[in-house]
């Protein structure tokens, strides 16, 4: 309160206020539509970052179809190279499945899991931040206190510790990851909530007679999502590496095709068949590529000072 | 007139040791803000730990009848009583707690040596690891960002910004064994593991060569994502100020480029990188558990994977608790640092 207060009452309706308060509405949409279409065709790490992604999401869809049956069923004779028979162009694993039903069911896997994560951590994150950011006070320090507590321990730590508690599946694995990950989004959005609360616009909310709910989501998070967005798309990506060492290091779901886990069954023959270990991380690092990609993509484009920063490049 | 805003805010080197004793100066003052914030915290992730742990299912007694192919419940209820397993949570919780006090980190029952021993023993490699990590991490993130931010629009610049993507996108434990496999399976150059050569009795320089080989490549594959992030980082902060006004005053001044850029961008721009840094030391502690098992590294990271494979909850608890201390520890360092970096921050 003290803040608003401190802040001039002064309620401009320009252009460049926040969307809330005035819907111009449909047409602007359209128009928005319409540049960020004409942006991407401009910022050549959106175009690949979603680019990279629509493959690996079509391969998700299509895994069903075009690798019909158990990924996890002996298909064929032990350690084929890839390319070496025909009906396994990425060879076969030391029990005789085939890597490429693997790589596309554990696209499904690693997916679900990234974006689910994401998803609740993002969730959650922001309405810790929100509230924190928001009200301040004894609920920001009591915020501040738990996220040091997070900061403290280093994650995958805690993330291991706590996979030994909860039997591992798509949903326990989603969660707990999401659990370990939501202070990361929620200090963003803290940041983000302590800096617009102060604005005009909010001190205009509030003299219309806005309770603190509506004013948080109607009239805050509609301008602090630009930064939340791209963070999203971060922790999507950190979530399914996250997934993948947890998997690499036999902490996941056994009966699961992982690709952290196909890599942690090549490992032990690394020396004669190191393709097996190759592929699924090249499987990953080209999924969470895409995601950091389309993360640097809308940070650079949702950005507001965006402008200013490339005319000031250099002097 | 001079406006604020033009004048570098990065103060002149010659101040330097007064810088060093007005921190010193602070130091007592900060000691006790630090201990007042670090002690709830460690309590806190004592408290969570610990009921974390108890909920998890089977202990080390499960662990040891399996191992040694089942034995009778009796006998699992004798070694329980033994070692005090057998009593309800609390009062494990109250021993524990008056264990803590004496600096005792309780008994591992898997190893079957005091938790502090172990922790002892298994810290220097990790520390080791992490540092040799974050040194290699900050001179190639530093130099990367620097090529970044100077060609952007060059070739050279492209490739090392596609390059810091890419590696900050592979799982880290990947890179170890793509590593290992280029390294030692093909070249035959570095060991793929462990810490020293087993059963060689080197002295003197030959063994700081043969700990210096072994150590490569694990500090490669942890620093390389480090290098990476630090490298976008640093880009970014360099920019940044690159179009702030007291680059324009020392140009007009009629500083060189070079000069510009060593003296007045760089300090201020390995700000925003420290407090990166500061904030990534426990995530990289955890990168260090990934490597370690890749490595077969004897260090905290792989005594806390051998624990949760043995149930051993208490050696667990007891690496999450140090591990957090040397975080809080690395923190405070940085803090420090930062105010040696920079003299706007000891105005409280």
């Amino acid at each position: 309160m003290e803040d608003a207060s401190a802040a001039t009452f002064k309620v401009t309706f320009d252009a460049k206020q926040p969307a809330s308060l005035h819907r111009a509405s449909s047409a602007r949409h359209t128009g928005r539509l319409a540049s960020v279409l004409f942006a991407a065709r401009r910022e050549g790490t959106l175009i690949a970052g979603a680019a990279l992604l629509s493959v690996i999401f079509t391969l998700a869809l299509v895994a069903p179809y075009a690798f019909p049956g158990d990924p996890l069923a002996i298909t064929g004779p032990s350690f084929l190279w890839p390319g070496e028979a025909a009906g396994h162009s990425l060879g076969t694993d030391a029990l005789g499945r085939d890597v490429a039903a693997g790589i596309a069911h554990g696209a499904r896997f690693s997916l679900f899991v990234g974006m689910g994560a994401a998803f609740l951590s993002t969730l959650a994150g922001v309405a810790a931040g929100a509230v924190a950011g928001f009200f301040g006070g004894w609920a920001d320090r009591s915020f501040v206190r738990v996220t040091e507590i997070f900061q403290t321990i280093p994650g995958f730590l805690l993330l291991m510790v706590l996979m030994e508690i909860v039997p591992p599946s798509l949903f326990s694995i989603t969660g707990t990851i999401a659990f370990v990950s939501w202070p990361m989004m929620a200090r963003v959005a803290r940041t983000e909530f302590m800096a617009l609360r102060s604005r005009e616009f909010v001190l205009a909310a509030r003299t219309l007679g806005y309770g603190p709910a509506r004013i948080i989501v109607m009239e805050i998070l509609p301008n602090a999502l630009p930064p939340i967005i791209a963070i999203a798309s971060v922790s999507v990506a950190s979530a399914i590496l996250m997934e993948a060492a947890l998997a690499f290091m036999g902490l996941g779901d056994p009966n699961t095709v992982s690709w952290g886990l196909m890599i942690g069954n090549g490992r032990e023959f690394l020396r004669t068949a190191w393709y097996l270990s190759a592929i699924p991380g090249g499987a990953i690092m080209a999924t969470v590529l895409g995601f950091n990609l389309l993360a640097d993509g809308l940070a650079r484009y949702l950005n507001p000072h965006r402008a200013d920063r490339a005319s000031a490049r250099t002097p | 007139m001079v406006r604020a805003d033009i004048v570098q805010p990065h103060a002149a080197t010659p101040a330097t040791w007064l810088n060093v004793a007005h921190a010193v100066a602070l130091t007592p003052r900060l000691t006790i803000r630090v201990i007042m914030r670090v002690v709830p915290t460690l309590a806190t992730i004592m408290v969570v730990g610990f009921s974390l742990l108890k909920l998890a299912p089977g202990d080390a007694i499960d662990q040891i009848m399996g191992a040694a192919g089942g034995a009778s419940a009796d006998n699992a209820a004798i070694l329980r009583a033994h070692y005090g397993l057998d009593k309800p949570v609390w009062v494990q919780f109250l021993a524990y707690i008056q264990d803590l006090m004496h600096g005792n980190l309780g008994w591992s029952v898997r190893f079957n040596a005091p938790v502090s021993h172990l922790i002892a023993d298994h810290a220097g490699p990790t520390i080791v690891l992490a540092f040799a990590g974050l040194v290699l991490a900050l001179a190639v993130g530093v130099a990367g960002g620097i090529i970044m931010a100077a060609c952007e629009q060059r070739l050279i610049g492209k490739i090392v910004s596609t390059l810091s993507i890419m590696l900050y996108s592979a799982p880290v434990f990947w890179i170890s064994l793509m590593l290992i496999v280029l390294f030692s399976i093909r070249l035959h150059w570095l060991p793929s593991g462990n810490i020293e050569t087993i059963g060689e009795d080197l002295g003197g320089i030959e063994w700081l060569y043969d700990r210096f080989l072994h150590l490569l490549l694990p500090a490669i594959s942890l620093a390389l994502f480090y290098a990476a992030l630090y490298a976008r980082v640093f880009r970014g902060s360099l920019i940044h100020e690159q179009s702030q006004d007291y680059v324009r005053t020392a140009r007009a001044k009629g500083a060189s480029s070079a000069r510009v850029m060593v003296r007045h961008i760089l300090p201020n721009a390995l700000l925003p990188l420290s407090t990166i840094v500061g904030l990534n030391i426990g995530s990289m502690l955890g990168g260090a558990v990934v490597i370690e098992t890749v490595y077969d590294w004897p260090g905290l990271g792989r005594l806390a994977y051998d624990a949760i494979m043995g149930r051993d909850f208490i050696v667990l608890l007891g690496v999450l608790l140090f591990a957090s201390l040397f975080v809080v520890v690395a923190n405070v360092l940085t803090d420090l640092g930062q105010r040696l970096l920079d003299p706007r921050l000891r105005i409280q």
